[in-house]
């Protein structure tokens, strides 16, 4: 399942994948898999990803049910 | 050396990714050796060991590490229960398999039936006992090893509690 919340996260704060890639340490090619829910990321590197965008775990990684 | 870095130059994906590839490769190479050793017992019979002395050795030797790894870790299989049942379906499948393979080679070399048949129930009988034994011997270590790890977490998890307390 594609990562929206995610994306629009990262737009919101003006970043290209590339961009937050380096931030948290990974490749390009990491996040877009995430964004496009091919990978399932580590805690680590949610958190990581959370901290750069100034989200919580809940704002990016939480599926509502009704959702 | 700039070409070399003791750094990981890979992300967490590409390592997970990484790790397949490398696992794929391993059971590649595995059956692929198994397969060489059993053209090779074809081939050459009895005198198989002197061409594929190397074959066997590496192949033993990449079972042995895998076994004494997973074990180690307390890992048994991905699909298969570690029960006496389960082991001794196995041993006998691979010594039904075992018999058969060497009855057919048996057959070929000699053309008779009866010795065939004689070749398949030597084989059949002792690679099932010695199998069984094998399996269960590994099944009783791997219990011991995953109650201890069990174990060992209990006690960190308590230690944690207490602090936290």
């Amino acid at each position: 399942m594609k990562n929206l919340k995610l994306k629009l996260a990262r737009m919101e704060k003006d970043l290209s994948q590339t961009e937050l890639a380096k931030r948290v340490g990974v490749t390009r090619q990491t996040i877009g898999m995430v964004e496009a829910g091919d990978y399932n990321p580590t805690l680590n590197l949610c958190i990581q990803i959370c901290k750069s965008l100034d989200k919580t775990l809940d704002d990016l990684f939480w599926e509502d049910d009704s959702g | 050396m700039k070409w070399f870095n003791k750094k990981n130059n890979l992300d967490e994906m590409q390592e997970l990714k990484l790790l397949k590839l490398e696992s794929r490769g391993f059971w590649l190479a595995f059956f692929a050796l198994f397969a060489a050793i059993l053209i090779q017992i074809a081939l050459y019979g009895p005198e198989f060991s002197e061409h594929a002395i190397g074959e066997f050795i590496v192949f033993l030797g990449m079972g042995i590490y895998l076994m004494g790894g997973c074990l180690k870790n307390g890992i048994w299989d991905r699909h298969l229960q570690a029960s006496p049942a389960v082991n001794i379906g196995v041993s006998l499948l691979a010594a039904a398999l075992t018999g058969l393979f060497n009855a057919i080679m048996s057959y070929r070399d000699y053309h008779s039936i009866g010795g065939a048949v004689a070749v398949f129930i030597v084989y059949f009988f002792m690679v099932g006992i010695i199998l069984s034994v094998t399996l269960c011997v590994c099944t009783a270590f791997y219990q011991r090893r995953r109650k201890q790890l069990e174990e060992e977490c209990e006690d960190d998890s308590t230690d944690t509690d207490n602090g936290q307390d």
